[in-house]
């Protein structure tokens, strides 16, 4: 899984989004849809122990990622099916095709460690991963044994180049960007947080995205580097092992599942992520024309 | 500029007091590390954080001083 890539690639998307969109695609649908897949499957990946006994998953990558399991939130299809219902629900064009952006990004981000996602799912329950590093949830060493393999493999560097990526556009982050392009894109939603908090606490929960998941890169990495005297073969250690070595770190057995051949997953993400701009940008006009017809019969005296 | 906005170099220290305090305490205490408290954390410590201080006695004092010499001015 990815850590803070997640977080840093919300910005990213936000940052570049086709010119004529700019100002009109809802930051909370791209935050949304980018947090949505392990909303709905995190929670039980790690699990929770009450009194000694554990709750959560048996198979914690087939779980996460897997079918049967709760892989399908990781997929395009189940991106387009929520996207769908969305746009049904709200008719809102800025809000679905952020959503759908959000999304993708996070499925596609995915395909990097061991396990990767169903990207062609419900027509192939193959995983598609580029197997970068290795993915690390285990019922036994929850969410420490995780962080500590992923910040020490190349996980690290996916989670710096997003963070390279959001900061070589920091113009998304000034207070100018937010006002004229962010709230610009979602008045109602800004205008109805507004009523609670000053505009001070309102450009500070814009950023909070992106301050979390710096906060989170620089405290796991300053945890498993500093912190932690982890037992490897018998040998303790003063912090994990880096490994920047493909399918990394070597003390963490990377978990996997039945897959596509990994030559294939990154050419493959990267079609399916110009498919998705395509068709982003192919219904963008006519997803307006639907928006103002709804508004029109909602609100007769609405212009477009 | 509002009343509401404050200055370029207040505006840095108050998120840097978050980022160091937060990455700080998360080394230690990693329930910390969620999507929850992270964002409020900032939140909180942009918004709350110079309420706080301008209540500060001293720099109520100090803000009243500086009204009364505009005042005299």
């Amino acid at each position: 899984m990815s850590w803070a890539a997640h977080q840093f690639e919300v910005y990213a998307i936000q940052a570049h989004l086709p010119k004529r969109m700019r100002g009109k695609v809802s930051f909370f649908g791209i935050w949304l849809g980018d947090f949505m897949p392990d909303f709905l499957s995190k929670f039980w990946v790690y699990g929770i122990t009450v009194n000694g006994q554990h709750y959560g998953s048996l198979i914690p990558h087939q779980w996460h990622r897997g079918w049967p399991g709760m892989g399908l939130t990781h997929t395009p299809a189940l991106a387009i099916v929520l996207t769908a219902v969305i746009f049904a629900w709200r008719r809102s064009r800025g809000l679905s095709v952020g959503f759908l952006l959000g999304y993708a990004a996070h499925a596609l981000t995915d395909v990097n460690d061991s396990v990767g996602t169903m990207l062609l799912f419900p027509f192939s329950t193959e995983n598609w991963s580029a197997q970068a590093w290795a993915y690390s949830a285990t019922i036994d060493g929850g969410k420490y044994l995780d962080a500590a393999a992923y910040y020490s493999s190349l996980g690290l560097a996916m989670d710096l180049i997003w963070l390279v990526v959001a900061l070589c556009s920091w113009r998304v982050l000034t207070r100018q960007y937010w006002q004229d392009v962010v709230v610009a894109a979602d008045v109602r939603g800004w205008s109805a947080l507004g009523k609670v908090l000053p505009e001070r606490a309102l450009l500070a929960l814009y950023r909070a995205t992106f301050f979390y998941g710096l906060a989170r890169l620089v405290s796991w990495n300053a945890w498993a580097r500093l912190v932690a005297r982890p037992t490897i073969d018998g040998v303790t250690r003063f912090g994990y092992p880096i490994d920047l070595s493909w399918t990394g770190p070597w003390w963490m057995p990377a978990a996997s599942l039945d897959g596509v051949n990994p030559w294939l997953v990154l050419p493959a993400a990267a079609a399916l992520l110009g498919a998705v701009y395509a068709a982003v940008v192919l219904l963008w006009a006519p997803m307006g024309r639907a928006e103002v017809a709804f508004l029109s019969r909602k609100r007769p005296g609405h212009a477009a | 500029m509002t009343e509401d906005e404050f200055g370029k170099v207040e505006e840095a220290l108050w998120y840097g007091i978050a980022f160091v305090s937060y990455v700080v305490l998360a080394i230690w205490h990693k329930w910390l590390l969620n999507w929850f408290v992270g964002p409020l954390w900032l939140v909180a410590t942009v918004w709350v954080g110079p309420l706080v201080v301008r209540r500060l006695p001293w720099r109520r004092r100090a803000h009243a001083a500086r009204v009364g010499q505009a005042a005299r001015r």
